[in-house]
């Protein structure tokens, strides 16, 4: 233990700081009334105390309105949510009124079998783009899988299956992160009252 | 022991706790904000001030701190205190900019090229002095120069807990210390201020 948790003056400290217990504080009181050395180090802590508390500044007039004035308009929160499902499902939205767009203008040339050519182009260039991704992805963790089985002497296909999984887990986690913590918010609130 | 208590601030307890205030903001009431706001501006302005000491960018981080907590509001984790979080903020940016500047700055004095004789070089005011308007200015700067003369933990220890306010265990969260050397550093912290302001804490 430190050589200052012996010192009364320790205690005294405390004491004008507010961190001591009432029971506490009676103790000190008495021990006090007898020791003048410490009374002298009790009223010059309040005088310390006092000369800093003179020393803090406060925020302009108007700094709150300032805040609130350059927040952003929407929550920035409401605008992380549309980065998940929503974003995905607007992709695909997207995609598919493509397609149709594409058949449609072919339809209306009259020129059978184009549109629907068309269509299946853009599903096709879809279709592409996922699978040259996750080949790129599968690829990338497979290199990573075969560098960690070889340092652990497993067969490659097992460790790129343990891999796979657990960064599937980790992602779920993550997804889920926010929502356990507003939970935990509301909890927390809960107890308070 | 009520080791943490606020005897500095106002004893009067706050309404809403932060954590409703938080939730409330994340209901959709932005107000709740402003509540939030009005309850640290003084005390991160004067923890930046002691940090920066310039009272126009105490401001500024000031506000980028409310800027960044609520843009992050939905990830605030509620086992840790608004507080905690906010102050932590600050102090990131408070060092952030202490580094900038340090890359900026320049000496005050150096051996001109030609004629080798020491010239000043003039800086911009650093902005109006909060201690004007005390009737002690003499005791103002004693204070400010027996703090900017401490060891570093022990300074920032001493700022964190008489400007910025937090208590103990708020200190020892923020610090990753523990509460008996928060204690203990804040003890013996004021011991050295104490004796360096002997002359203007006296009987």
């Amino acid at each position: 233990m430190d050589t200052a948790d012996n010192d009364p003056r320790l205690l005294v400290d405390l004491a004008v700081d507010g961190g001591l217990a009432a029971t506490e504080r009676e103790a000190l009181r008495a021990r006090l009334a007898g020791d003048e050395s410490l009374c002298r180090e009790e009223r010059e802590m309040q005088r310390l105390h006092e000369a800093l508390a003179a020393g803090r500044v406060v925020a302009r007039p108007g700094f709150t309105a300032a805040v609130m004035a350059a927040l952003p308009e929407s929550a920035p929160w409401a605008d992380r949510k549309l980065l998940g499902w929503r974003s995905v499902l607007g992709t695909l939205a997207a995609v598919l009124a493509l397609a149709l767009g594409a058949f449609g203008i072919a339809g209306a040339r009259g020129a059978d079998g184009v549109g629907f050519a068309a269509a299946r182009a853009v599903v096709d260039f879809a279709a592409s783009a996922a699978l040259s991704g996750a080949g790129l992805l599968a690829a990338s963790w497979r290199g990573v899988g075969m560098a960690v089985a070889a340092a652990l002497d497993l067969p490659a296909t097992v460790v790129f299956g343990i891999g796979v999984v657990a960064v599937n887990a980790l992602l779920i986690a993550l997804l889920r992160r926010p929502r356990r913590r507003r939970a935990a918010l509301a909890a927390a609130v809960r107890r308070r009252r | 022991m009520a080791a943490g208590s606020r005897p500095l601030a106002a004893q009067a307890a706050p309404p809403t706790p932060d954590e409703e205030l938080v939730a409330r903001v994340l209901a959709g009431d932005q107000g709740s904000f402003g509540t939030l706001v009005e309850r640290y501006q003084d005390r991160l302005v004067s923890f930046l001030y002691r940090m920066l000491r310039d009272l126009d960018t105490a401001h500024d981080l000031s506000q980028e701190v409310f800027l960044r907590v609520y843009q992050a509001l939905d990830r605030f984790d509620p086992q840790f205190k608004f507080s905690t979080w906010t102050f932590r903020v600050a102090h990131n940016l408070g060092v952030d900019e202490l580094r900038r500047r340090k890359v900026r700055w320049v000496p005050l004095q150096r051996q001109d090229a030609e004629d080798e004789s020491p010239w000043e070089r003039e800086l911009p005011s650093a902005g109006p002095s909060p201690y004007q308007d005390l009737r002690n200015e003499q005791r103002g700067e004693a204070i400010q120069e027996a703090i900017d003369t401490l060891p570093g933990d022990y300074r920032e220890l001493i700022v964190m807990r008489h400007y910025a306010e937090l208590s103990y265990e708020e200190i020892a969260q923020l610090k990753r210390m523990p509460l008996g050397t928060v204690k203990n550093k804040l003890f013996r912290g004021r011991q050295m201020l104490k004796e360096r302001l002997a002359a203007y804490l006296g009987d």
